[in-house]
């Protein structure tokens, strides 16, 4: 708490101070424009700039968002799932996208965010808050988009990057990009290979080793572009990824060998034609999962197998035309069929989505701010679900000071395990509903921007989520999701980047706080003690601080985060304890003829914490990597 | 001005101090525990990450104390899923369900003296005699134990999903309650041999078991299927009585319901009436009746755990809420009058009544 008070009077102060620098923006050929970057206004992005991917190319999504942001990942340990919960909701509630297109399987609508590695691409952003009416279902605490953004100067990239660390783990990835101004390529590849077998402190009070935590992962993603006489720009983009998991158990059972096996198919065509005043875009996607669950375990009857099964098929039309150079409208079509397989439903589950939207773009260059009105409606298996409008404004305030504002309507639609999981299942279950809103004041200091920058921005939320679908039990041995809970999710996001240059050394120090508070607004039955309680698992306060210097070829990064205390009972009568953990990484680039060779040097978990993200799951303590990576 | 960057570093610094900052836990006050007079009351814990705790209601002083076990051993941990107990020659032998092992304490102290492990799921222990115990356990086994040295003496195959089991003169008998699964019979097992005599057809599910004051046996059988859940190969509870002797069958009495099915059975002060939780509540039954009561006895939305008190003849009832959060107790009078409710931990689920002192 004491650091945020320190944040803050620094910001304060930094008003008086200007000084920028600009060594981290990659200048690249845009021509990817999307929903995300034009209709979003009033809402809060988050971009990863290139420094910080590049660094990170190790990560997984889950790896990079936790250690880069405030925003908890509730992680089963190295290598197990790990999902996300942003501004105080859960996993089902941000949808992750991957050219603009939701991966989020329909049995659970949690996308595993620790199989997603981060070096499959150049741009990943994060956009807080409801964006239901511009992407649809389950958007309420935020969504994550990821996406290869082609690049048509001239060029031929080749890397390859080997990493040895802890725990018996090994990966290597290898990226090739090549553009000849008409075409433009990328081909990534990964392998990955880790035991996992860290050591941690059991029940006995013992260090044992982690066992079954074993992973091998390895996947292609392949873009290919073609741009034609600046009119066309046609696109096709391929991704394959195979995982093998062990799945070890909580501390308190007993340790089994359990494995799941997950792989997944995901291609996309787009053809987008650029107009005198806008474009066109179509897009047509195709997204497989294949997930076997196997527990040899012949004990248990209970899933002792289970193969789940999904295809998605999408397909989206959209026109964008700007207007007397004041109004950009946008107005687009999209169907989506999703189906999933499973033993543990008696039908097979099949979703069939028309969406329309519709969108206008104001803009007041006189005043410097902009608005925009989004209105979608979907229609799922032929019956309405809640329409779903947003309004947002952003614009100058006062010299360097510009604000934003956001208000929409979103709604998640009830899952198909939620709907069909045999016999428990309720067809009945109506979609939850919110209304968010949200404000930013955003502080701008950048007059002299090869000295310093800085951006301060303070974000305030609040949403109430209706129709919270919440699993309950019925009777001792049977629990049925039930529209049962409201839920009044709010609270404050603190944020400042700065960079500086001294003398060579070019400087960026950023933090990040977030005061998440959401609570339960319903009672479940007469001994219910969770009215008015901080929902499980949703840290009231977490923080993220780093700071990076780049000096003749040396990269020093130093990352803190704090997890705030968390909840794993309704009524507050089990907690998890707050957690601090920090990350050195440390690396040089050495020019040898033309060619780069950079060395990384990683610590984590610096100060050897012992911490639990999920109750009674262990993670690991003090643990380094190191990585060679050779750009050609 | 220029010097902006002084305060960052300072900033940093300050970050880094917060990081390495390592608190040092004061060690937990040992609590001396006394379990006599008391009832310990089980709570399972969350699912699947949590650790089961007992709490334990001192009849005299009416107070409860929270998670006994961990407070006798510096915060130890009993593991995922806390089935049962039972207090076998001064020592309780705590079952933990899905960390296939019991742990073994100190009676008195509640100190922990043992482990048993990789027994496969165990669900309830009993006493024989002086030297062993049986374990029903769900890879289908009753698993003979040594008291003492706490070796698996021997295995007998029962039925599928062994639960409760009881022992009246020279049987044991052992519900096959299903697991995940269904069964629909009862093993019967030679205490002396440790042999299988019997196995007795009775209906799907048997869940409760007790003795009344003919010493003849009332089994009860939930019928096939879950509450709230309307399946179409649902079948009916029975409530069935026979004599040990020769396992003729001397009532049957049918539940009205195919959809509903009865949990739990316990006998009361005279063992003449007996208890069990179907739709609404907790229901009475005298064993001299013809026919099941339409109404609850006591009136409850919530229920799990069912226990009688023969020290202060009071039935226990636990609420374990949402399954999310501690549970309540709340205790009645034979005659259905609320006598006071406690709050315990997470899905109270079974009771241990130690004698009075």
């Amino acid at each position: 708490m004491l650091i945020t008070g320190l944040i803050f009077l620094s910001t304060l102060m930094l008003a008086q101070n200007v000084l920028n620098d600009t060594v981290y923006e990659l200048s690249q050929v845009r021509i990817t424009s999307s929903r995300l970057n034009n209709f979003s206004t009033g809402l809060k992005i988050h971009k990863f700039d290139s420094l910080t991917l590049d660094l990170n190319k190790d990560l997984s999504l889950a790896g990079l968002i936790s250690t880069q942001t405030p925003i908890y990942i509730k992680s089963y340990g190295q290598g197990s799932l790990a999902t996300i919960s942003f501004r105080g909701t859960s996993a089902t509630h941000t949808g992750i996208y991957w050219n603009g297109v939701r991966l989020n399987p329909p049995n659970i609508e949690v996308e595993d965010l620790s199989l997603i590695p981060s070096s499959f691409f150049n741009s990943v952003g994060i956009l807080h808050g409801g964006s239901g009416s511009l992407f649809g279902s389950g958007n309420i605490g935020g969504s994550i988009h990821l996406r290869n953004e082609p690049d048509f100067r001239k060029d031929k990239k080749f890397n390859i990057c080997v990493s040895a660390g802890s725990f018996q783990n090994y990966s290597a990835s290898a990226g090739y990009e090549f553009s000849d101004g008409k075409w433009w390529s990328g081909t990534r590849l990964i392998y990955h290979n880790a035991k996992n077998n860290f050591p941690y402190t059991n029940l006995e009070d013992k260090i044992e080793k982690r066992q079954n935590a074993a992973l091998l992962q390895y996947g292609i993603m392949q873009d290919i572009y073609r741009l034609i006489k600046n009119r066309h720009l046609f696109g096709a983009s391929f991704w394959y990824q195979f995982t093998d998991r062990q799945i070890p158990g909580s501390l308190t059972e007993k340790q089994g060998d359990a494995t799941q096996k997950d792989e997944s198919v995901r291609a996309l065509v787009k053809w987008k034609k650029f107009q005198k005043k806008g474009y066109l875009t179509a897009k047509a996607a195709f997204l497989h999962n294949d997930l076997h669950y196997f527990n040899p375990d012949t004990i248990t009857v209970l899933m002792i197998e289970n193969k789940i099964k999904t295809n998605t098929l999408t397909g989206e039309v959209l026109i964008n035309h700007k207007l007397n150079g004041r109004f950009i409208l946008n107005g687009g079509v999209n169907y989506r069929y999703d189906k999933c397989e499973t033993i543990a439903y008696k039908e097979d589950a099949v979703r069939n989505t028309i969406g329309i939207n519709a969108s206008v773009l104001y803009l007041l260059p006189p005043i410097n701010w902009k608005a925009d009105i989004n209105l979608r409606q979907e229609l799922y298996n032929n019956s309405w679900v809640p329409f779903t409008p947003s309004f947002g404004a952003e614009g100058k305030i006062w010299k360097f000071v510009s604000g934003k504002i956001n208000i929409s309507r979103n709604f998640r639609a009830p899952t198909f395990n939620e709907l069909y999981w045999y016999p428990l299942g309720d067809k009945n279950l109506k979609p939850e509903t919110s209304w968010n809103e949200e404000a930013s004041l955003i502080f701008r200091l950048d007059k002299n921007p090869d000295k310093f920058t800085s951006d301060f921005i303070i974000t305030g939320y609040n949403s109430v989520i209706d129709n919270y679908i919440l699993w309950l039990p019925v009777t001792a041995d049977m629990w049925m999701p039930k529209n049962i809970q409201k839920v009044w999710a709010r609270g404050i996001e603190i944020e400042e980047n700065a960079k500086f240059k001294v003398q060579n050394v070019n400087c960026k120090i950023s933090f990040a706080y977030t005061y998440s508070r959401s609570t339960n607004r319903e009672k479940t039955g007469e001994n219910d003690q969770s009215y008015n309680k901080q929902l499980i698992y949703v840290p009231e306060h977490s923080f993220s601080g780093q700071a990076t210097f780049v000096f003749r070829g040396f990269v020093f990064s130093y990352l803190q985060s704090f997890t705030g205390e968390r909840y794993v009972t309704r009524d507050y009568s089990e907690f998890l304890p707050a957690y601090n953990t920090g990350d050195l990484q440390f690396s040089k680039t050495v020019d040898i003829k033309k060619k780069n060779i950079k060395v990384q040097f990683e610590i984590h978990n610096i100060w050897d914490e012992e911490y639990q993200a999920i109750q009674n799951f262990p993670m690991p303590g003090r643990y380094f990597r190191f990585l060679i990576n050779f750009i050609l | 001005m220029e010097n902006t960057y002084r305060l960052y570093i300072l900033i940093f610094i300050a970050i880094i101090l917060s990081g390495c900052k390592k608190n040092d836990e004061p060690p937990e006050n040992q609590i001396q525990i006394n379990i006599t007079n008391g009832v310990i009351i089980v709570n399972e814990g969350l699912y699947p990450t949590g650790s089961g705790t007992l709490s334990l209601y001192n009849r005299l002083s009416g107070e409860t104390n929270h998670k006994i076990y961990q407070q006798a051993n510096n915060g130890k941990l009993l593991g995922n899923i806390v089935q049962s107990v039972n207090v076998i020659r001064n020592k309780v032998f705590i079952i933990v369900n899905n960390a296939d092992k019991i742990e073994v304490a100190e009676s008195t102290t509640m100190k922990a003296i043992a482990a048993i492990k990789s027994i496969p799921y165990p669900r309830y222990v009993l006493e024989i005699d002086s030297f062993k115990a049986y374990v029903t356990c769900w890879d289908n086994t009753v698993k003979v134990i040594d008291t003492e040295s706490y070796d698996i003496i021997k295995s007998i195959p029962v039925g599928t999903g062994p639960e409760k089991l009881l022992k009246t003169g020279n049987k044991v008998f052992v519900l096959n309650l299903g697991g995940f699964d269904i069964d629909s019979t009862i093993t019967v097992i030679n205490p002396e041999s440790d042999e299988v005599i019997e196995t007795i057809q009775v209906f799907p599910k048997p869940t409760g078991i007790t003795t009344d004051k003919n010493n003849h046996i009332w089994v009860l059988c939930s019928g096939k299927g879950w509450n709230g859940i309307h399946l179409p190969d649902d079948s009916e509870g029975h409530l069935i009585c026979f004599n040990p002797a020769d396992y003729s069958i001397l009532h049957d009495i049918d539940f009205p319901s195919k959809t509903e099915h009865p949990v739990n059975l316990v006998a009361g002060k005279d063992r003449d009436n007996l208890y069990y939780y179907y739709t609404g509540g907790l229901y009475r039954f005298n064993i001299d009746s013809i026919n099941i009561s339409t109404e609850p006895f006591i009136k409850r939305n919530m229920y799990y755990g069912l226990g009688f008190d023969r020290v202060d003849d009071l039935i226990y009832i636990s609420d374990p809420v949402d399954y999310m959060q501690e549970g309540w107790v709340l205790r009645y009078t034979e005659t259905g009058t609320a006598v006071d409710s406690f709050k315990v931990g997470i899905i109270p689920q079974e009771f241990y009544f130690l004698p009075k002192e």
